[in-house]
């Protein structure tokens, strides 16, 4: 038997390849034929967790109608358990953990996918499809818009045209409302179990029970959210859909059902963050999306994830501070590219202080324009969240001071340090280096030179071992001060007193003045005709 | 001639224009200036805007600069001219009764002023310039170079930074403001007091912008002078008529004006330096 095999892309976490191989319809079950047919299968190995390794593929054979047919009615879930030897050989991967089989059928326009199978540790999934059932036999009954549940009276009816205008168009009822057996009048009363729709989504699934809500659905939780509060029942639609409730635009009203102030995930929020939908819709994102209808704009999903939403404090979450830079990487990958070399980037610094990640100066849900002056000005006490004495320095002098008068045009912290590519001076390839730093200056001082740029940006002169000249200086002035308005302010109190007496002597002879109104009279009208 | 209602007149007319151009250049300089000294203040952000921002609170700050520069090279033409016109030489004009440098005749009238305070003596006869007005004086020029040559510097520091390191330019900063303190703080409070404010000249003393001072009170003020006049026959050369009331009105609004933005200065200073300082 002759194999091919395609490596589509090989990364550090994995790979995925095709491999096609000529197989023997016989092997399939036990030697009754001798069909020649085509394996073609899809392999991606993604480490999952240290030592274990998710292992996924689809078979899809090739062969004549006779083979489709009988492939389709074969049990092949046996069938895999019993071929763990061939499948490993399909492979060779020694370290793939494999606790169960899962095959699946599926139909596809090239052949037929006769099995989907995956090891995932810790994690058993059953999976199992009886065919034979055709929609129509579970519609003599669920197209009546009367039915109604014997249990609990809420409504059994199905809308057909909605699933046949659904991503779901091609499956039947009993792929996902499995366990019915057609031997009954009615299959369906053999059923015990809600639709599972890890059945063919298993990696959204194993998401899924890792996130907050998959744990508060774990624990009987009333509010714990499942696939269908979002996604919705028969009438899914994918998410490229702008009618689907997982389009771009519609996901803030999707979460906000819930994270909404006042509604039921908000009320057992304990969290810093408040008014979270209200801030999202006026941030740069939440502009983005509803104002210019950007669909490629961050929503909701794109930084908390769509199925594996967790806590900050979480290191699997996506909003960890330790994940925060790739997740807004995502789309803004320059920038993260830039902040991984910085200093701020747990990479470069080995430190026990707790480094910023993008929230620190972006905020989460209140991003706003960073051209913006508001985002200019806030964005220098953000740095002095941590940066404590030098942003006080840099308040005492020329820039800083002029920023505290609201302007933004002078230089900022980011102006000379960089935002995202942020180094420390001492090293070369810093805007600070002795090698940049004219040149920074320069931006907005054309002619600086190397001794212009020795300004102390940062200088105090409260302090005499780091700026002795500046201390003495302002002391030296300070003491000018005192003694000046000292000697001048004595002088002018001892004044006072006699100030007074000489006041009252004017005054004396002012009525003596008055008592000749006759001649004041005639002298002013003298005075007014010259 | 009914000498009671004469005028002496005590400035020149160019010293009186001088001093009006110097006022307001000096006030606008304090009040663009302060605005970045205490730019930590809620005043300093509300004045900052109403000179229509920092750039163009600082084009106003340099305007103002310069005419203070114009006013002082005038007065140094004007001594010139003086000297040539009135004097013939600079020791006479230094040495003479009339200089402003500080002589003999200054410290006998400290001393006495002092005595006379204390209630030991009578009012010393004091003449042409009294020596705090000779202290107002140099003040100016000491002013003028502490504060004139630390402002060129920060006003082209890219230019300067050529000849001193950079560290200069933060020394430059501290001793420009701290000296702007001064001044804004001796002008609006001390020379306020001594030529407005003290009970007999209260609440004004336009003498500056009339130039004239009526007869009976310089009599009373500057008895030496007026001694001196009268001993030359100078003294009628020297009597004025009043200025008529709408000008002598004029000047009072633009003193008090003057004298209102120095006191709303002084109280800033006050409320940034006891409440706000860092």
């Amino acid at each position: 038997m002759g194999s091919t095999v395609d490596v589509l892309s090989e990364q550090p976490w994995g790979k995925t390849y095709y491999e096609r191989r000529k197989g023997w319809c016989y092997s399939f079950f036990d030697g009754n034929s001798k069909t020649p047919v085509d394996i073609y299968a899809q392999f991606k190995l993604i480490p999952d967790s240290p030592g274990s390794y998710w292992f996924r593929g689809d078979i899809v054979v090739f062969g004549d109608g006779y083979h489709n047919n009988f492939l389709r009615r074969h049990d092949w879930r046996k069938w895999f358990m019993k071929k763990e030897d061939y499948l490993n050989s399909l492979h060779n991967d020694k370290n793939v953990v494999r606790n169960e089989t899962i095959p699946l059928y599926a139909r596809t326009e090239y052949g037929m996918i006769v099995a989907r199978y995956k090891w995932i540790k810790d994690k058993v999934w059953k999976v199992f499809y009886d065919y034979g059932m055709a929609d129509k036999d579970c519609l003599s009954c669920h197209d009546n818009p009367e039915i109604k549940s014997s249990v609990d009276g809420r409504s059994l009816f199905v809308n057909y045209t909605d699933l046949k205008g659904s991503r779901h168009d091609n499956i039947a009822c009993s792929q996902c409302h499995s366990e019915v057996n057609v031997s009954k009048h009615r299959p369906c009363e053999t059923i015990t179990q809600k639709v599972d729709c890890t059945s063919c989504h298993a990696e959204v699934g194993v998401e899924y029970a890792k996130s907050t809500h998959g744990t508060l659905f774990a624990n009987n939780d009333n509010n714990a959210p499942t696939c269908k509060e979002c996604h919705g029942t028969h009438g899914i639609l994918g998410k490229l859909n702008p009618q689907s409730p997982t389009f771009a635009t519609n996901i803030p009203t999707l979460c906000a059902r819930c994270h909404r102030e006042g509604e039921k995930a908000a009320v057992r929020y304990t969290g810093t963050e408040k008014d979270i939908i209200k801030h999202y819709t006026e941030s740069i994102h939440g502009k983005g999306l509803l104002k210019s209808g950007l669909t490629v704009t961050a929503t909701c999903t794109d930084c908390h994830t769509a199925h594996m939403e967790l806590p900050h404090t979480n290191p699997e979450s996506s909003i960890n501070p330790k994940n925060v830079a790739e997740t807004c990487g995502k789309c803004h990958h320059g920038i993260e590219e830039q902040f991984v070399k910085s200093i701020h980037s747990p990479l470069i610094s080995d430190t026990d202080k707790q480094l910023p990640g993008c929230a620190d100066c972006h905020s989460a849900h209140t991003i706003k324009r960073t051209d913006a002056e508001g985002f200019k000005l806030e964005i220098m006490d953000q740095c002095g969240r941590c940066h404590e004495k030098i942003a006080a320095t840099y308040f005492d002098t020329y820039h800083g001071k002029v920023s505290q008068l609201g302007y933004t045009k002078t230089a900022k912290c980011y102006d000379c340090h960089g935002a995202h590519d942020i180094l420390p001076p001492t090293d070369p390839r810093s805007r600070l280096s002795r090698d940049n730093v004219v040149n920074t200056c320069k931006t907005c001082h054309p002619s600086a030179n190397r001794q212009f740029a020795g300004y102390l940006t940062h200088a105090t002169h409260h302090d005499p071992d780091k700026y002795p000249f500046l201390f003495w200086t302002f002391w030296g002035m300070t003491g000018l001060l005192i003694g000046t308005f000292f000697i001048a302010g004595l002088h002018t109190l001892l004044w006072l007193p006699r100030s007074l007496q000489w006041r009252r002597k004017l005054k004396s002879m002012h009525i003596e003045e008055e008592t000749f109104p006759d001649e004041n009279q005639t002298e002013e009208s003298e005075g007014e005709n010259t | 001639m009914n000498l009671r209602r004469k005028y002496v007149l005590r400035f020149s007319r160019l010293n009186r224009i001088l001093h009006v151009c110097m006022i307001i250049s000096f006030i606008t300089l304090s009040l663009t200036g302060m605005t970045l000294k205490f730019s930590y203040t809620g005043w300093a952000r509300f004045l900052s805007r109403l000179f229509g921002g920092f750039e163009s609170a600082g084009y106003l700050h340099r305007f103002a600069a310069s005419i203070m520069i114009i006013v002082f090279l005038t007065h140094i033409v004007d001594l010139y001219r003086v000297k040539k016109k009135d004097f013939g030489s600079w020791i006479k004009l230094l040495a003479g009764k009339h200089s402003m440098l500080f002589n003999k005749k200054d410290w006998q009238d400290f001393n006495g002023s002092l005595k006379w305070f204390l209630g030991k003596g009578p009012r010393p006869e004091y003449g042409r310039w009294t020596y705090w007005e000779k202290f107002d004086y140099f003040a100016v020029f000491w002013g003028m170079f502490v504060i004139g040559s630390t402002g060129m510097t920060l006003w082209f520091p890219e230019f300067f930074t050529n000849f001193f390191p950079g560290w200069f330019l933060n020394v430059a900063t501290i001793i420009h403001s701290d000296e702007a303190l001064l001044a804004t703080g001796f002008i609006f409070t001390v020379h306020f007091f001594n030529t407005h404010l003290r009970p007999e000249k209260f609440p004004m003393d336009i003498v500056i912008f009339s130039g004239r001072t009526p007869l009976e009170e310089f009599k009373l003020d500057r008895p030496e002078e007026y001694k001196e006049l009268i001993e030359k026959g100078d003294l009628e050369k020297h009597l004025v008529e009043p200025y008529p009331p709408i000008v002598i009105r004029g000047m009072k609004i633009f003193g008090w004006t003057a004298l209102t933005i120095g006191f709303s200065i002084i109280i800033w200073i006050i409320y940034a330096m006891i409440f706000t300082y860092r």
